[in-house]
Order: structure tokens, then C-alpha cells, then sequence
């Protein structure tokens, strides 16, 4: 039997090489109203089925799906940290890390789904990343933090002023955060958090107090 | 304010094709330079394995070279130059570009590079109706000594063409987008729970805590639930509304105003900010006659005179 799991890299690809070529023959042919509006039926029929159907997006039909499942009581997310020579303990900023921006998969994935190399190798890049980031930073970035498109969301974020209260980065360590609401749901009533990973430069990565 | 040009409310539309076209491609600039597309290739991991086949290892360290390609053409589409062949070549680099993007980052930043491919391929498909661009003045045969005089053999000729306009569909595509994001919340959410006050309220919760936004106006919203609870309606409402409205050829400004506060509301309260999203809205207003406002306002050397409609 074959996996479809397997199969649905290839569909992807040749979805989007499919989608390619029929831009291209269509707009070659675009005088002709009936390949305009084979094209656009085409179109709109991939793009209803990628925003209605519960699938990984077949690119370039792509979909908006933001936040479409009600929120849990308790949240949980994995949430990535720096720690410096003193031992002290920064959150780690997104945008250190392009283009992933928002890193909880990857703090999920260092402390559990990964195997032990990618693991290692993630916790690594992350670990470098913070660190060039920072040196970006504190040489001065000039006019590139207002002059770029805004990062996906405002808010948290290093600064020279914050960076300087810090020792070099020497390791990184991912929590696992678990936030209780009050029934009305409109404040926190517990935030606890359990360290789940730890990679320090020589190399070492601790997960769930096993090496 | 904005047009539905589904309802061929498209008055003037050769200067609003013409704005929305430079919009697009600007937007699509910025995006692409302000990007790192050098790093990709340093991850180990990604967030979506299934698009790999698209962006093999080997392609990785060329797509800073393909950056710039498509920064070209989408100078030239600003320009309206090469529609036929340009446009199309760079609206696949520009989907290129964002299958790798969205290896690592499947966002609302990477979705939009998706977005100004449709855009971009509307152009192409019926760029005979962008008039006002250098392929259309090219094929104008009155020799143009000014703007006035282009702007008005565009109109002239734009005269008799059909209804469907690459706005019409741009307009039906972001719609759609908000109807599948509106539809699959009413279906997962469910609706019901989805519309809770302690629903958005544990999501205002959870993206101050996460995003570090300033908490001061979620804390204030979060003491009024029944607001909370109108803000998830009217998310609702306007997701997936918004699609058989504009099929309903209705004034879209209501839903366009809506949306663009949702976004203004989610970037001050949650902290995920739709830029994006703003500005493909903002495509659908009626840039003619606010510029036709503003010049007389203010009459400027080589605006239109007063009184001309």
C-alpha cells in the first residue's frame, strides 16, 4: 500500500511546476477569453480548496488560517531562552533566527520531536544565531529595523540597553510553558514553566534530565 | 471609499489599475530585500518538510540570486513593461521564493508573497486593460505629450473593455482568503465556543504573554467581556461575510473598514501585525477620485482642471 504521507511531498511539487506552467502557457494565450477563464476557474477552485479543505497547503494556493481553533485551558507552548556566562537567562528574540520568526515548533522539536543529531544541530544554529544577531545589535544596525518590512508581530524584542545587561551566550535552554486562565478566561492564574532542554557550546544537549 | 469592482463600480479604474499595479509591486520589493534569504540554507530543520522537494539544498544558495531577479521584474511590472513576458516569469520566482520562505516560516508575511503572485497574474492574464503602463502607452498610437493626454486616451480606450478587470479578481482572492480563514473557524472554532468572551480572552492572554505586546489595552478590553465577546462576533461576521458581500455587489466599505480595524486591533492588543493585509485592502479603494479630490483642493501644475469630470 502506499503511504500518502509519503506521496504528498511529490503531489506538492507538482502541484506548484503544474501551476507554474499554466501561468505561463495562460498569459501567453490570454487574448483568447476562454483560456482567461479556464485559468481563472482553475485558480479559484485551487485556492477554495486549499482555504476549505483541512490540509497542508498545496503552494502556491495558499490559505489565511489564523488562530481557527477555540483556545485551550491550559495553553502550552515551548519557549526558547539564552543564558549567558553569569547564568542569567534571556528570552529569545525571533527575529535573531531568519526567516523562522516564530520558534515555538522549533523549541518543541529541540526538546522532543527531533532525533538526538537534529536536535543538537537545531539548539546549535539557534545558539549561533542569537549570537550574531546580538553582535548585529550592538555594532548598530543603522536604519535596517525601520527601513525593513515589520517583523511578524510587535512587541518583544532586543535592544542594545537589554543586551548589555548580559554576559556572553553560553547556552540555550527550552521550557515548557503552560498557562492557566481563570474560568472567565480573562486573567492568568498560574504560569508555570519546566525547563525540557539544554544545549550548552560544548556541544552538550540535555533533554527532559537525560542526556 | 473603496469599490466593489465585482459590481463594476469601476469608475476610473485605468488609475486605480495603474496605483494598485506600482502598490503590489512595491510591496513586493520591500518584502523581498528586507528578507534574509541567504539563512535558509544555514537550518538544520524546518518547519514543513513537505516542500523541500521545491527547494532542494543545492537550489538554496541561489536564492539571493533569484531575490534580485525578481526584484527586476517586479520594477518592470511597477513599470507595466513586458507584462507578457516579465510578469509572468517573476510572479513563479516570486512563488519560488515563497515555498522557501515558507519551509521555515508558513506566516501571514510568507502567505502574502502567495498573494502578490495572484495579483501579479491577474495583471498578466488581462494586462490589455492596464492601459496606463508602458506596454499600454506603447500601444497607443496619438503621440502623448503629457499625463493629461495619457491619462485620457487610457480612459478612451478602456471605454469598451469587459467588466472583469485584474482588481475584480484580486478582490474575489482576498476575499476568499478571509472566507476560508472565517469558514474554518465556524467549522473548527466551533462557532459557538469560538465566539466566547473567555475564547478571545485566553487568546489576548496567551499572545501578550507570548509576544510581549504592551499589555495596557488588552488588560482594559479584557474588563469589558461583552466587548470581548463582539470583537469574536464581528471577527466572525467579517471573515465570512466579507465573500458574499462583495458576490452580493455591495458597497464593500463597511467590511473593508472592519477588516483593516481588526488588523489595527490585533497588532495594538494581540501583537501579529497583518501589514500586509492592510495594504491589499487598501488596493480597493477609489485612488482616482481621491486624487481627483486632492487636485482640486489643491490645483497642482499638470492636474486636471477644475470642473472636467
Amino acid at each position: 500500500m502506499v503511504d500518502l504521507g509519503q506521496l504528498f511531498p511529490v503531489v506538492v511539487a507538482l502541484a506548484f511546476v503544474a501551476s507554474a506552467g499554466c501561468l505561463l502557457a495562460a498569459v501567453q494565450r490570454a487574448a483568447d477569453p476562454r483560456v482567461r477563464k479556464s485559468f481563472l476557474a482553475l485558480f479559484f477552485v485551487g485556492l477554495l480548496t486549499v482555504n476549505l479543505a483541512p490540509f497542508p497547503s498545496l503552494l502556491p494556493f495558499s490559505h489565511l488560517h489564523k488562530y481557527t481553533t477555540t483556545s485551550s485551558n491550559p495553553t502550552t507552548y515551548h519557549d526558547v531562552y539564552l543564558v549567558d556566562a553569569q547564568g542569567d537567562e534571556l528570552r529569545y528574540d525571533g527575529d535573531a533566527a531568519p526567516p523562522a520568526g516564530t520558534l515555538i515548533r522549533f523549541g518543541r522539536g529541540i526538546a522532543t520531536e527531533y532525533d538526538e543529531p537534529r536536535a543538537r544541530a537545531t539548539a546549535a544554529h539557534l545558539l549561533e544565531e542569537g549570537r550574531n544577531y546580538r553582535g548585529r545589535i550592538e555594532r548598530g544596525r543603522g536604519v535596517d529595523p525601520h527601513a525593513d518590512f515589520p517583523p511578524h508581530a510587535l512587541g518583544y524584542g532586543w535592544d542594545r540597553d537589554l543586551l548589555a545587561e548580559y554576559d556572553e551566550f553560553v547556552a540555550l535552554r527550552v521550557y515548557y510553558v503552560e498557562l492557566r486562565y481563570t474560568a472567565s478566561g480573562t486573567a492568568i492564574e498560574e504560569r508555570d514553566r519546566t525547563l525540557v532542554a539544554t544545549y550548552t557550546d560544548d556541544g552538550t544537549l540535555t533533554r527532559n534530565g537525560s542526556q | 471609499m473603496f469599490l466593489n469592482y465585482y459590481a463594476d463600480d469601476a469608475a476610473d479604474s485605468v488609475v486605480n489599475l495603474a496605483i494598485a499595479r506600482v502598490v503590489v509591486a512595491a510591496l513586493g520589493v520591500w518584502k523581498l530585500l528586507s528578507y534574509d534569504w541567504a539563512s535558509i540554507r544555514d537550518w538544520p530543520v524546518y518547519a514543513n518538510d513537505y516542500y523541500l522537494l521545491l527547494v532542494p539544498r543545492w537550489i538554496q544558495p541561489y536564492l539571493v540570486v533569484e531575490k534580485y531577479l525578481a526584484v527586476v521584474g517586479l520594477v518592470l511590472f511597477a513599470l507595466g513593461a513586458a507584462h507578457r513576458y516579465a510578469t509572468p516569469v517573476t510572479a513563479v520566482l516570486v512563488a519560488h521564493l515563497g515555498v522557501a520562505r515558507y519551509t521555515l516560516d508558513p506566516s501571514g508575511a510568507s502567505q502574502a508573497l502567495f498573494t502578490i503572485v495572484y495579483l501579479m497574474a491577474f495583471f498578466a492574464l488581462y494586462r490589455s486593460q492596464d492601459l496606463l503602463s508602458v506596454d499600454g502607452l506603447r500601444s497607443t498610437d496619438a503621440a502623448l505629450t503629457d499625463v493629461r493626454s495619457a491619462l485620457r486616451a487610457a480612459r478612451d480606450r478602456a471605454a469598451g473593455r469587459e467588466t472583469t478587470t485584474p482588481l475584480t479578481l484580486g478582490l474575489l482572492t482576498v476575499a476568499v482568503l478571509y472566507f476560508g480563514s472565517g469558514v474554518t473557524k465556524l467549522v473548527r472554532g466551533p462557532a459557538w465556543e469560538w465566539a466566547t468572551p473567555w475564547n478571545l480572552g485566553q487568546y489576548t492572554l496567551w499572545a501578550q504573554t507570548y509576544f510581549g505586546v504592551d499589555p495596557g489595552p488588552g488588560a482594559l478590553l479584557l474588563q469589558y467581556p461583552l466587548v470581548v465577546q463582539l470583537a469574536a462576533v464581528a471577527v466572525l461576521v467579517l471573515e465570512t461575510g466579507f465573500l458574499p458581500w462583495i458576490l452580493a455587489k455591495r458597497d464593500p466599505t463597511p467590511f473593508v473598514v472592519g477588516l483593516l480595524g481588526m488588523h489595527v486591533g490585533i497588532a495594538v492588543v494581540l501583537g501579529p501585525f497583518f501589514l500586509d493585509q492592510i495594504i491589499f485592502l487598501l488596493l480597493f479603494a477609489d485612488w482616482a477620485r481621491l486624487l481627483r479630490w486632492v487636485g482640486e483642493v489643491s490645483p497642482l501644475p499638470g492636474g486636471r482642471p477644475q470642473g472636467q469630470p
